[in-house]
């Protein structure tokens, strides 16, 4: 159920904009600084990441995850949630599966390389793979904390102000309804 | 040795963005999240020095 002391506006539009670009839903909706925390976490962790794996550790391919799980990128399933940064994967992976060349404007960008590529990397980057790898998948996951924010709002919104007013006011309807009881 | 210093990052990454998501107002964001990213760390120190007793005792 929406917030409603947060301002959504059209949630399902902000939902699509915090995929494509982290932070980017929040920025729709008005809430600036907070767009800014998002982007600047989830991309900076998935850039970090990927620069630590030499721009080579993430990549799709399309095979039966329950025939070949060997060959299975399960990390891409959480890096893919980065949004539009993580597309060119989707994309290469999907134009080798139909046997075609790499996406020309892409270059080889995020196309899956070449087994001696791979074994060649854990010689000179060492753990950096590996930790490359849990940067990306982690900022992947957690552009779905944000994505839920912008479509849901903060699971604990800012207190509304009390104003004396008001609490007499609320006084006043308890000891009303005891009266009337 | 280096390797130990990519956790900070990651940790302060999530603790953000966690409490980001659970917080609207920024002095709740930020106290929630020095908050959550201590116990994180702590929990994970705590976890490596029982696994180096028992280590070393094995």
């Amino acid at each position: 159920m929406p917030n409603p002391k947060v301002d959504l506006k059209n949630r399902h539009l902000a939902l699509a904009l915090a995929w494509m670009v982290p932070g980017l839903g929040h920025l729709y909706q008005g809430r600036t600084r907070k767009g800014i925390l998002y982007a600047g976490c989830i991309l900076s962790l998935f850039l970090i990441g990927l620069a630590m794996g030499d721009w080579k550790i993430i990549y799709w391919r399309w095979v039966n995850p329950a025939a070949n799980t060997e060959a299975f990128c399960f990390n891409y399933i959480g890096q893919f949630w980065a949004g539009l940064v993580a597309l060119p994967a989707l994309i290469q992976g999907t134009l080798r599966w139909m046997g075609q060349a790499p996406f020309p404007l892409l270059g080889g960008f995020m196309a899956e390389p070449t087994q001696v590529e791979i074994n060649g990397l854990y010689p000179r980057l060492g753990k950096f793979v590996e930790i490359g790898t849990l940067y990306t998948t982690v900022a992947g996951l957690l552009n779905i904390l944000a994505m839920y924010d912008a479509y849901e709002g903060p699971a604990h919104p800012a207190e509304e102000p009390t104003t004396p007013e008001a609490s007499n006011h609320s006084r006043t309807d308890v000891i009303q309804a005891g009266a009337s009881s | 040795m280096i390797y130990y210093w990519s956790l900070f990052p990651l940790v302060a990454a999530i603790s953000l963005v966690y409490s980001a998501s659970r917080h609207e107002e920024w002095n709740k964001i930020g106290w929630q999240s020095l908050r959550l990213g201590g116990a994180i760390l702590g929990i994970l120190l705590v976890t490596t020095v029982l696994l180096l007793i028992v280590n070393t005792q094995v």
